[in-house]
């Protein structure tokens, strides 16, 4: 019975399985949509469980790894290092975003019907936040601004922002407390480090048991994407929508080049390495559920030094979503050249830093209201903005997947940039734990 | 087989209808005791009601047929029926205010057109209760109209020196406008669909008019809801009266009571549904 379940365990942590169950769930979103729908609830307990256990491994690492950089003497040069990496590929993201949207011209020339089915799907959410009994209508999701993204950094009450799933002020409270730790040179602070320490292991653990359910937690995630996606709206914005792709995928090709380059390893091995992370944040267009994947893929498989790699995975899931950046880069051009408003070189020099700043500060901002970050983008310009955020609202079920996968492995890329070179290629390793 | 005989419905169907019949009522009623009013539209046995030479669905319009119809339609056939006379709808005037000008030199008995009161109005004919409440809604340039983060209310966002506000002349819109935002500039437009259009090119910031015929061309122009937004104002009424010479005191009256009774049978409410879609009672 016990070989029979080990062969079982066997079979669910090989390759083929995830990819099984990604098939499996892309087919039962296509035909079998009841049954997708029944399976909304248990998708939903997956990507919970997950999210339960990134939290403790987010908070434990931040703290680990800044107490040991505090102690090791090189804070000041890893902080202009991690933000020079972070504001550079956020803006290299944002470049080309604004870049494609100008040569494919996504927002010209849009046909009549397309006008339609957008102005159906802008005229839909309005009349909805139109309705009775709100005399204002002044509804508009306004996103909190660059001042309030800054002022919410300092958590109040940290236990209430863990509770929020707020993750900048968490992070801000970690580093904190990584710093003191740091500074603090007793056995004590050594205890705290190895208590963190302990949490984060075993968090880990924890993670490594779902990987027995990930088939099955893909299947029903993407079965459930799947039948969420209607047509109407995708067929109007298709040029966009593909657009993206492209970048996204011309993204993707450098960050594996500045992996192969930082690790030495084959494309194969990255790929294996870090395949967990980009399923997974394919599957839940959640980075953050993707990110124990990224630490072990990136740390036990790729041989990436540990410290730095807990440090910048957790920081650049929040502060260096480089799909973000691309995707408002993109849009900003696509919404201004489908008003015809002719952006000078000067605007748009002033559209990529705007496009990389507003992905930062989406990306601690939960649900929809990431999206209305647009504004910071569009409002100098004069353009509209709600019609842009609806718009984008519309076609996040396809977007989403493929943007989070870049803020993935764009992570991912940064911190081999920020990382030292593997101590050790490595041979065997990258075959133990692969699964 | 055996059917049951429901022959004698139709028997009762003409009976009823025959009661309804124009001019029926007027040939048997002695007329003498009529105040001048009454007495005048049912000698006539003509009821004269002014209309715009423009249609404005859902009030007034061509069905498929080529047949006027609508709920002003509807309202005055059913005035006039009741009255025992027939309906003229004169279409001769080609702005709302001149509606009331044919109603106050006499040339017609009432205006049912989609016409709001004004006081300007009111210095000229009567009104009777409201038989529909409209709002006052906008039609918004998108790339002109307030920003995401504007926190000025719409009305006082729309009241300044460099706002362009468009809507269509000899309508209530023209007063509601100038009072209400004295400092905008009004441009008067011919009909609805050319200020819609101007609005559309982003030649005026935004365009008021009604909800109803605002909901009506943004429904037929799905399209140009990219360039334009629609705000209907819940707290600016626009109620639709039936325009009564002010000599026609009786007939006022009776107008008034008549719009009761409907209302109270509920018939009112029927014919709002029916071409409104929707309540919106006075």
């Amino acid at each position: 019975m016990n070989r029979l379940m080990a062969r079982f365990g066997q079979v669910l942590l090989h390759p083929a399985a995830v990819f099984a169950g990604i098939a499996l769930g892309v087919y039962i979103g296509l035909y079998h949509r009841p049954l997708a729908q029944v399976l909304h609830n248990p998708s939903r307990l997956y990507l919970i469980f997950l999210q339960m256990c990134v939290l403790p491994i987010m908070i434990a690492a931040v703290i680990i790894s800044v107490g040991r950089l505090m102690r090791s003497g090189r804070a000041n040069a890893f902080i202009l290092g991690v933000t020079g990496v972070f504001a550079g590929g956020m803006l290299l993201a944002a470049a080309l975003g604004v870049g494609l949207g100008l040569i494919g011209r996504t927002g010209s020339d849009l046909g009549r019907d397309s006008k339609v089915l957008m102005g159906q799907e802008i005229a839909s959410v309005e009349i909805a936040r139109n309705a009775p009994g709100d005399p204002g209508e002044d509804a508009m999701p306004t996103g909190t601004g660059v001042s309030d993204f800054l002022y919410n950094m300092i958590p109040e009450n940290v236990f209430k922002a863990v509770s929020e799933g707020r993750n900048l002020p968490v992070l801000f409270f970690c580093i904190i407390i990584g710093v003191a730790l740091g500074s603090v040179r007793s056995s004590s602070s050594d205890v705290a480090l190895a208590v963190a320490d302990a949490v984060y292991e075993a968090m880990l653990k924890v993670i490594g048991w779902t990987i027995y359910a990930l088939p099955f937690g893909l299947c029903f995630l993407f079965a459930d994407q799947i039948a969420q996606i209607g047509t109407g709206i995708f067929v109007a914005l298709i040029k966009l929508i593909l657009y993206l792709y492209a970048g996204s995928l011309a993204l993707l090709v450098l960050y594996f080049i500045v992996l192969r380059i930082r690790s030495g390893l084959s494309f194969g091995t990255i790929f294996r390495s870090i395949r967990q992370a980009l399923v997974v944040g394919f599957g839940t267009s959640n980075g953050f559920a993707s990110l124990p994947f990224a630490l072990e893929g990136l740390h036990k498989q790729m041989g990436f030094e540990k410290d730095t790699v807990d440090l910048v995975i957790p920081l650049g899931t929040t502060l260096n979503p480089h799909g973000n950046a691309i995707c408002f880069g993109m849009v900003a051009v696509f919404i201004a050249q489908l008003y015809e408003v002719s952006l000078s070189p000067a605007h748009l020099l002033t559209i990529i830093p705007l496009a990389a700043l507003a992905g930062v500060v989406a990306s601690s901002a939960p649900g929809l209201a990431s999206v209305a970050m647009l504004a910071l983008v569009l409002d100098p310009f004069q353009l509209p903005t709600l019609v842009a955020i609806i718009l984008v609202s519309a076609i996040n079920p396809v977007i989403d997947p493929i943007l989070t996968v870049v803020n993935v492995a764009g992570n991912c890329a940064s911190a081999a940039i920020m990382a030292g070179r593997p101590a050790n290629v490595p041979g065997k390793g990258e075959n133990t734990t692969a699964a | 087989m055996k059917r049951p005989y429901f022959g004698w419905l139709w028997l009762v169907a003409g009976m009823l209808a025959g009661f309804g019949l124009p001019g029926s009522w007027s040939a048997e009623t002695d007329t003498s005791l009529m105040p001048p009013d009454i007495r005048r539209i049912v000698k006539r046995g003509e009821l004269i009601v002014a209309m715009h030479r423009e249609d404005g669905a859902p009030f007034y319009t061509l069905d498929k047929a080529g047949q006027l119809c609508g709920l002003d339609v509807d309202l005055a056939e059913s005035i006039a029926q009741t009255l025992g006379v027939k309906v003229r709808f004169d279409r001769s005037s080609a702005t709302f205010d001149g509606l009331v000008d044919f109603v106050a030199a006499g040339q017609a008995d009432l205006a049912i057109s989609c016409i709001s009161r004004t006081p300007r109005r009111a210095m000229l004919a009567n009104f009777s209760t409201p038989y529909v409440r409209l709002y006052q809604a906008l039609l918004i340039n998108r790339v002109k109209g307030p920003r995401a983060g504007n926190a000025l209310p719409i009305d006082q966002w729309l009241n300044a020196p460099n706002i362009r506000i468009g809507t269509i002349s000899g309508s209530s819109y023209m007063d509601f406008a100038v009072k209400d935002y004295p400092k905008a500039e009004i441009v008067a437009y011919e009909d609805f669909d050319k200020a819609a259009a101007a609005a559309v090119r982003g030649d005026v910031h935004a365009v008021i008019f009604d909800n109803s015929q605002i909901t009506l061309w943004v429904q037929q122009h799905p399209e140009e809801v990219l360039y334009v937004q629609t705000r209907i104002m819940k707290d600016k009424e626009d109620p639709l009266s039936i325009v009564v010479n002010w000599q026609d005191a009786q007939l006022l009256n009776w107008i008034n009571t008549y719009l009761a009774t409907m209302e109270g049978e509920g018939r009112l409410t029927a014919l709002r549904v029916k071409w409104l879609g929707k309540e919106s009672s006075p």
